[in-house]
Parts: C-alpha cells; structure tokens; sequence
C-alpha cells in the first residue's frame, strides 16, 4: 500500500533520480546488453528466414521440382549445394556486421574513456 | 469484448479484507491509491522535471554534433587534404571535440533512457495472469490495479478528485473522472468523431456535477466513489485482455460511460449513448490494430515466395491451372487484398475442418455477407504464414471457372479441370479456392449435352488429393449443390450476416480508405446510419455488403458537396440519407426528420385536403403516434387501418392524406382492388408464384418498402388472400413466390370496405353515437365477411360517417380552389359567388354517394364551360371566370397590356 507523505515522497523523488545516474553504467554492461544480444540475435534469425538458409539444408537431398529421376536428383543436389554455400557467405556477413554492433556497444564506452582523458590531460 | 468483460467481472465486497473488487482469472483485482494534494503536487513537479531533464539531454546531444561540424568547418582545409583525418579527431586538443566527446556520453545515457521508459511504459504483468503459469507460481492473489496505469491518468484521477472537493463533495465520482478524461487529445478525438459539440458537453458536465455515489468499503480508498473504483477495475481487465501495456483513457473512458445514470442522462441530451461511444472507441482500436498489422504484413510478406514455386523449391510448374487461375496469396502479398476484420469464427471453423481431416469445405451464406472477405482474409494469414503447419509454405489459388469452361465443349472442359486438379495435387503446395461452386455443375457447353463438372471436384477431394474451399449462396446451394456428390464430400460452413455492432467495426475498417479516396472526415453517425438504414430499407441485400456500398455512395455525395465548399468535408447521417433515397426513392429529408414532429401535426396536415371526418382522422392520428411511440413489434407494419363507411365519403382520400403528410408524397399508395383479387389466381397474383412470376404487392413493397398499400373493398377479395393478410398484418412479412422475405415494417396498411354503409348512414340518421356503431358493425356486419382474428389484427377500425351538408360546401370550395390553381397556372382568376358555391354544393351531394358526383358537376357545370371557352378566346389571359349567385359561369375582362 502506497502510504505516503510529502517528505518521505520528496526523498524518493530524490533517491530516485541519483539511481538512475548511477545505475545508467550498471545498464549498458547488463540489461542493456543483454537486451542488445538479443535483438542482434533476432536480426541474424530474421535474416536467416529470409535466405531460407534452413529450408535448403533440409531439403538438400529432396528434388526440385518434382523431378524424381536420378539426374533430376543429382542436379537438384548440386544445386542446392551451391544455393546452400552462396546463402551461408551472405548470412556470414550478416552475422560479421552483428558482431560488429556488439563490439560497439562493449568497447565504445571504454574507448570514450580514454579519448576523454586523453583530451584532458 | 467489453461486453464480455462486464459480464465475466463480478463487482463484490472482498470479506477478508473488506475492500470491494473483482476476481478474474484468478486474481482478485481492486483499486487502492491514495491521494494527496501535496504528493500530487509533488508528482506534478516530477514530471515536469523529467520533461525538462529530457530537453536538455536532447539539446547537450545538438550541441555536441554542432561543435564537430563548427570543427570540420574550421579544419576543411586539412581535411580536404586527406579526408580520413576526420576518423582521428580525438587526437585533436580542441575544446569543440571535448563538448563533443562528452556529449556522446549523453547519447549514451539518451540510449539508455529511451530503453527503460520502453520497459516503464509495460505496466501490465501478463505472467500474472496466465493461469499455466499461475499453477507453478502461486504468486499474491490480490492484485491492486494501480500497478497498470501510467502516470499520466494517476495525475487526472487526482484531478477528478480536486475537482470533487472543489465542489464541496467528498468523493470523485464517474462524473469528475468523465470531465477530466476529456482533456486528453484521445478523448477529445472521440468526441470529434462522434460529431459532439465538445463545449456544449463541457458546459451541460459543468452544471451537473453534483452525484451522491455510494463510498466504497473500509479499507479501500474513500476518495473515490465506488462505481469510480469498478470503472478502473474494469478497464485494467479490458487492456489485460486487450494485451496492451497499460490501461490507456480510451480504456476508462470506455467503462466510465455506461456506470452513472447522471451521464447517461448527460450524454443522452447530446444524442450519444454508452454504446455509440463504445463503437467509436472500437474505431480507434481497429486503426491501431490495421496500422499494426499492416506493418507486420509488410514485413512477412517479403518472406513469401512471389511465384507459383515454394521455399523449398520442390513444387512443381502448374502450365494448365496457371491459365485458368489466379495467385490470391501473390495478391496478397502485393497488397492487392483488403484487409479482413473479425471472422475469427470462421476462420477457426476453417482450420479445424482441414485439421479434421475434411479435404473441402464449402462457405455458404448470403452475396454481400463477407465470404470473399474471409477467403482475402486466409490468403493473408497464409502470406503471414499465421495458419496450421500443412497450410504453411502453401499457395490460394483462385479456380476462375468461366475461363476453365469459356470456348470449350463440356468434355473439353472436364480436360481442363481433371488437369488442373493433376497439377494441383502434383505440386503439392496449392490450396485451390472455387467462387460459385454452383457453376462446375451441369454445363452445357457446345453440340454436346450437359456434364457435370462437379463430379471430377468430389472425386478428388473423396481421395484426398488436393485440398478446396469454394463458395455458394444460400439458394444455389440448396438448389444445386446439396444433395450431389460435391454437396456430401465438402464440409459445409456457414457463414452469417454479421449483427449491428459487428458490421458498424467492419465499416469502420474501411472509413480510412473512403476518407483518403473521397477527402472527406466521416463521422461515426455515418457509420450507424449507413447500418441501420441498409437494414431497414435494403431488405433483398445483406451486411455489410450493403451498408458498405451505402457509405461509399454518402462518401461520394459529400465529397461532391466537399468540392462546392471545401470547408464543409464531413460525411454524415443526412448524406447517407441522400444515398439510401436515391437508391431506394424514398425523400431523404423523411428518413432523417424526426418522425415525433410530423406526427405531432398528422391531423393538421390531413385537414389541409380532407374536409370533415375529425372523428376518424383523429383516430388514425392517435394511432399512428400510439403505434409509433408505444412499445411495439419493431417488425410490424407502422399501423394497420380498416376504413368503413359509404362510398364517397373520404375514405381512399384520406389514404392519399396520410400518404402525403407521412410519407411526403401521395405517390407512396400501392393501391391494390381486391375485386381482381377474387379468382384462385388471387395469391399468385399477389406474391408471385414459383414459376417465376413475380407478384404484385410483394414486388411493389420489395421496391418500395416506404410504402401505404391502400386495401380497396378488402371484403371482397378470395378468402385465402385474407388469411395472407393475417401474417402481413401480425408479423409485417411475407414470403414471395421467389422464395424472398418481403417486410412491410415501414409500410402503412389501409383497408377500405363498404361493409354496413346503409346500417351507418340509417344510425347517423337516428343519431346514434359512432362508438355504438363501430361496436355494432364489428359485432353484427363485419364478421360475416371477415374473420374474427383478422378484424383483431387491426390498429382501428374506423367509421367515416356520411358527408353533412357544411361538409359538401367545405368540398366544394376546396374543389374549387383546385381549379383556381389549375387556370391561375394559365394567367386566369377565379372567384366565386357563396350563393353559387351553395348551389353547386347542394346539387353536387348525394346522400348515397357522397361527394363523388360533386367532383362530376363541377366537371360539367365549371370546367367544361371555362375550356370551351378559352378554346373560342372569350376567355384570355388575364380574365377572370366568376361563379355568380346563381352558380353560372361570367367572365370579367382583365385589363389590355
């Protein structure tokens, strides 16, 4: 129950406002990035449906186009083969440009840091 | 939905606590939050400080960006040199990159900001009310309702709770929260929708402050009333189910308008009610919601193949179905397909039939009701890949069957089809779609004799080999499909008219479309009307369809309207109006004045052709209000009338009286002789047959539902014609011969006979008072023509008494004023003699007939002789016939130009 009056409310205000500063390093290095793992996560995933990366893998051995005979097979194999190599490099670079915003989000805090006090002193 | 909730919460007194609230998916909801000026004022000052910490965070970030660019400017030159220079600024002592580097931190901390008022703003913990999760993890089972709403409304309860004290009254009430939610823009949008005067509002509010609301338990804080404390219950349970972060205004608003019977008073004065605002608000929600989902269509829609062929690639080419079909799911991912709303029933209903098993299904139901809407509707779903797992990875494709059969001979065609159906089942990822299932059966087609298409359908769907949904109307598929082949292997659905309030939503999903395509501002009693009136008068049509078009047709009249005066852009009631007697001929201004005034001067009006019979004028007066205001079967005809009296007298006259105040126009009569209706054709005459003839009263009234069908000597008619009347009159429909549901609820009924004429001119001779008539005719005459139940069935039955001699000379002279009119059209004056017009009238009457041959002696005695003699030029323009003292015809001569 929110039993409350002006001064203890006052305070809280107070309080309230100093926490969030000083919680603002505890943030970046925690919640914050955690919640940057995972949206980089859902973008790779989100990429990955949209190269059906997944779909060709499974289907590396089923035939296109309904061609069951034996070339048809062999074709389709090498195919999906070479859909499933060109379709891994573009999701590499995807996950390359992920990892990269990750390392931002580390390293730039760090980096501003030292440029800071490299300008200062 | 809300319904729903107000049915599903409880509003009770908590005995362990003794605080009131409400259980709900097992968890005791309430409200207890204490309000105090100073803390509110305190709140208050917070925000506001929050606010101002938020514009200075914004303008250090500015100014950050501003000093490296004033550094880029003033470096340029080195720059220029070798642009990646700019990569190592931080080397640079400047103090434009120290307000820089520090003002990144506030990026940062802006970031960061921005993040946990994200998280801040999801108030609500649907954990807590998920019952799996409940199970594992008990959790309190009291849950105060506080915890969900937004600072923002915190602060306008406690304004509602100021403004009560201001008024010297102990508690807020649904009142003050009203009047305070209407500060807010989202209110405020509601009420611009609705059409509702804000100030007048506001004032009719301001003066009626004063609600003596029962205070709330012990425990639970008095400073709002309890009904106060159920609308805050409810509308958290309403955005919990909602699935929204925290209870919103339009949420409280919501459950604020139906909880004080001040405002409904209130509201009612300004023409809204609970409901309407209820229907508004959906409104906003269904924009949000189309808003929302359009974003995430877009976004999945990029996923789905643009091609007949799957993700996986293993579907194979479809040459012959590509040429007698199209892609809805390609449709649909292009955007091509309106956005579906509601159906989940059906929807539902379809997925669990494929689930079950049933390879086809068959979407029955009424043109117009929406089947095309839910099959858009499932192309899209499949497009989101939002469906069952065998739906996912699959195409719609549309079976356009006048192409398959269109130049073919019916073996041909069943060629086309059986491959069609190969390919379908060979590819593996088609989901086919047939409109008018009706049409596959028994084609003719060329010298060859008739085949049934639907044949090949049933046999592979029976084994399974492709899965099909089609659609069929209520009477083709009764007529064709039910009962074959196709009828018994496809799982038929039905697919319902929607009811009032589900297709007010449906048009409320299309008004963004109409505003953007027309340029005009709908407001919501455009919305109603155009539901409403498509119900009452487009009886053969069905919803939405019809309220649909209807709005689209009032969109385009107000944007024509918009083009002569580009400040007047509103679509309303009165323009909807103006669609529904266009396409039905009814005036416009009729549909939309208010019956209350017209039927306030029924007698008036009457009297303004009808001479004498005050007795039964007032009787059809009062009936009509009685019929009209008192609780009555809305299905009914307005009023059912039996005229008696001696010809001549005014019967059918006062018919067309009627016709003409009520309806505007004595245009409106439907007037059937029942004499022809005497043989045993008389029902197939009446209601067509099912041959196809169509029948008299029946298509009169389909076309005009606005309608007086005027009953001439009703006695007369086949007995069986009677007992038709009987459920004409009772429940106000009848069935065609077509097989149509004909409604006469906006018809008037007047039956005329001459039952007893000499009895009532004998009793009027005697003096005999017409209540002791009327009872005697009924008790004595009538019954021996017509049937006890159908002389019940009557409104009144009214006895005109036969025409006094006042009455003949007040005929006479309205007569004569008709010929005035007609030779004032020519230039000619008229003036009359009282001894001439007394003339006239005496040998104009006659006992037995009335004032019919009135009408022929003034054809013989006046207008014969004025034509003739304007024909050999005695009379001229500007003349002027006098009827002298001796009831002969002179001339005055009018003066040369």
């Amino acid at each position: 129950m929110l039993k409350t009056n002006f001064f203890s409310y006052f305070s809280i205000i107070i309080l309230e406002f100093l926490a969030k500063i000083l919680y603002f390093p505890l943030w970046w290095y925690g919640v914050g990035l955690i919640k940057k793992v995972k949206s980089l996560f859902y973008f790779i995933k989100a990429k990955e449906e949209e190269l059906g990366l997944g779909v060709w893998v499974k289907n590396i051995l089923v035939p296109m186009y309904g061609q069951r005979d034996f070339a048809g097979r062999a074709i389709s194999f090498f195919i999906r083969l070479i859909q499933v190599i060109f379709r891994s490099i573009i999701l590499f670079v995807w996950f390359i440009l992920a990892l990269s915003a990750l390392a931002i989000w580390l390293f730039f805090p760090p980096i501003l840091v030292i440029a800071l006090i490299f300008q200062i002193f | 939905m809300s319904l729903e909730i107000k049915n599903q919460l409880e509003f009770i007194k908590e005995e362990k606590r003794e605080i009131f609230g409400a259980w709900f998916l097992g968890r005791f909801l309430f409200w207890d939050y204490e309000i105090k000026k100073s803390i509110s004022a305190l709140k208050k000052a917070k925000l506001a400080a929050y606010n101002l910490g938020n514009i200075l965070l914004r303008m250090g970030i500015i100014a950050g960006w501003l000093a490296f660019l004033v550094w880029i400017y003033l470096n340029q030159a080195d720059l220029s040199v070798n642009p990646l220079e700019i990569l190592f600024f931080w080397r640079d002592f400047h103090p434009l990159i120290l307000i820089f580097l520090l003002s990144l931190w506030l990026d940062l901390f802006l970031i960061y900001r921005k993040s946990e008022k994200k998280d801040a703003e999801k108030r609500i913990n649907f954990k807590l009310f998920d019952k799996e999760n409940n199970q594992k993890n008990q959790g309190p089972k009291y849950y105060n309702t506080l915890k969900a709403y937004p600072d923002k409304i915190l602060t306008l309860i406690d304004e509602a709770y100021f403004l009560a004290k201001k008024l010297n009254q102990d508690r807020a009430s649904i009142i003050h929260i009203f009047r305070v939610l209407l500060k807010e823009k989202e209110v405020q949008n509601v009420f611009i929708r609705l059409n509702i005067d804000a100030k007048k509002l506001i004032s009719f509010l301001d003066r009626n402050m004063e609600e003596g609301d029962e205070a709330p338990g012990k425990s639970s804080d008095k400073r709002l009333s309890l009904k106060a404390h159920q609308a805050l219950v409810l509308a958290f349970a309403e955005a919990l189910i909602a699935g929204r972060d925290s209870v919103d205004t339009l949420d409280l608003l919501k459950h604020c308008c139906d909880k004080s019977d001040l405002l409904t008073e209130i509201l009612s004065e300004m023409e809204i009610s609970a409901n309407k605002i209820e229907n508004t608000i959906a409104w906003f929600r269904i924009n949000e919601a189309l808003l929302e989902r359009q974003r995430r269509f877009s976004k999945s829609a990029l996923l789905k193949p643009g091609t007949n062929m799957n993700r996986s690639y293993t579907a194979i080419a479809t040459p012959t179905l590509d040429q007698f079909s199209h892609d809805l799911t390609v449709q649909a991912k292009f955007g091509y397909l309106e956005m579906c709303v509601g159906r989940e029933q059906e929807f539902s209903e379809i997925f669990q039939a494929f689930t079950g098993g049933h390879n086809g299904l068959l979407l029955v139901g009424a043109n117009g009701i929406g089947k095309s809407a839910i099959i858009n509707g499932l192309a899209q779903m499949m497009v989101e890949e939002k469906v069952p797992k065998f739906l996912k990875d699959r195409r719609l494709i549309e079976l356009d069957v006048p192409t398959l059969v269109a130049g073919a001979e019916a073996s041909a065609a069943q060629e086309r089809l059986l491959l069609s159906i190969s390919e379908a089942n060979r590819s593996g990822n088609i989901v086919l779609y047939i409109d008018n299932l009706e049409n596959l059966i028994g084609i003719t087609s060329g010298s060859q004799e008739s085949l049934d298409l639907s044949e090949v359908l049933a046999e592979a769907i029976r084994r399974k080999h492709i899965f099909c949904i089609a659609s069929a109307n209520n009477k083709n598929f009764a007529s064709y499909i039910e009962g074959r082949a196709i009828g018994e292997v496809m799982t038929t659905i039905i697919v319902k008219e929607p009811e009032r309030d589900e297709a007010i939503r449906i048009l409320e999903s299309k008004v963004a479309v109409l505003e953007s395509r027309y340029g005009i501002f709908v407001v919501y009693g455009a919305l109603e009307a155009a539901v409403d009136m498509s119900r009452r008068f487009l009886h053969d049509q069905f919803l939405p369809l019809k309220a649909i078009n209807l709005l689209e047709q009032a969109a385009s009249f107000s944007a024509e309207r918009a083009a002569n005066n580009p400040d007047d852009v509103f679509c309303d009631k009165e323009n909807v109006a103006t669609a529904i007697s266009d396409l039905t001929g009814v005036p416009a201004n009729k549909i939309s004045e208010s019956e209350s005034q017209k039927l306030l001067n029924l007698e008036e009006e009457i009297h303004k052709r009808l001479i004498g019979q005050e007795i039964a004028v007032q009787a059809v007066a009062a009936s009509l209000r009685r019929a009209r205001v008192e609780l009555k079967d809305s299905r009914r005809p307005i009023a059912n009338f039996l005229f008696l009296g001696p010809t001549g007298v005014g019967k059918t006259e006062l018919a067309k009286a009627v016709s003409e105040s009520y309806f505007g126009d004595e245009d409106y009569v439907i007037r059937l002789d029942m004499s022809e209706y005497q043989g045993d054709d008389a029902i197939n005459k009446m209601i067509g047959g099912i041959d196809g003839t169509f029948g008299y009263l029946t298509e009169a009234v389909r076309k005009k539902p606005f309608s007086l069908i005027l009953l001439d000597e009703i006695e007369k008619s086949n007995p069986d014609v009677l007992n038709l009347f009987l459920q004409m009159f009772d429940e106000g429909r009848l069935t065609d011969g077509q097989g149509r549901a004909i409604s006469f609820s906006e018809s008037i009924i007047i039956a005329t006979s001459n039952i007893g004429a000499v009895f009532i001119q004998d009793e009027i001779k005697k003096g005999t008072e017409i209540e002791i008539i009327k009872q005697a005719l009924i008790d004595e005459h009538l019954n021996r023509h017509l049937r006890p139940e159908l002389i019940n069935r009557f409104d009144g039955v009214i006895v005109f008494k036969p025409l006094t001699k006042e009455n003949i000379f007040s005929i006479t002279t309205l007569m004569l004023k008709k010929i005035k009119k007609a030779l004032g059209e020519k230039g000619i004056g008229l003036r009359a003699d009282k001894n001439g017009v007394n003339i006239l009238a005496r040998d104009g009457y006659d006992p037995k007939f009335g004032a019919r041959p009135l009408r022929r002696l003034l054809q013989e005695r006046i207008e014969n002789v004025v034509a003739n003699k304007i024909l050999t030029g005695e009379i001229k323009r500007r003349d002027i016939v006098i009827i002298n003292s001796k009831a002969e015809i002179e001339v005055e001569t009018g003066p040369e130009l």
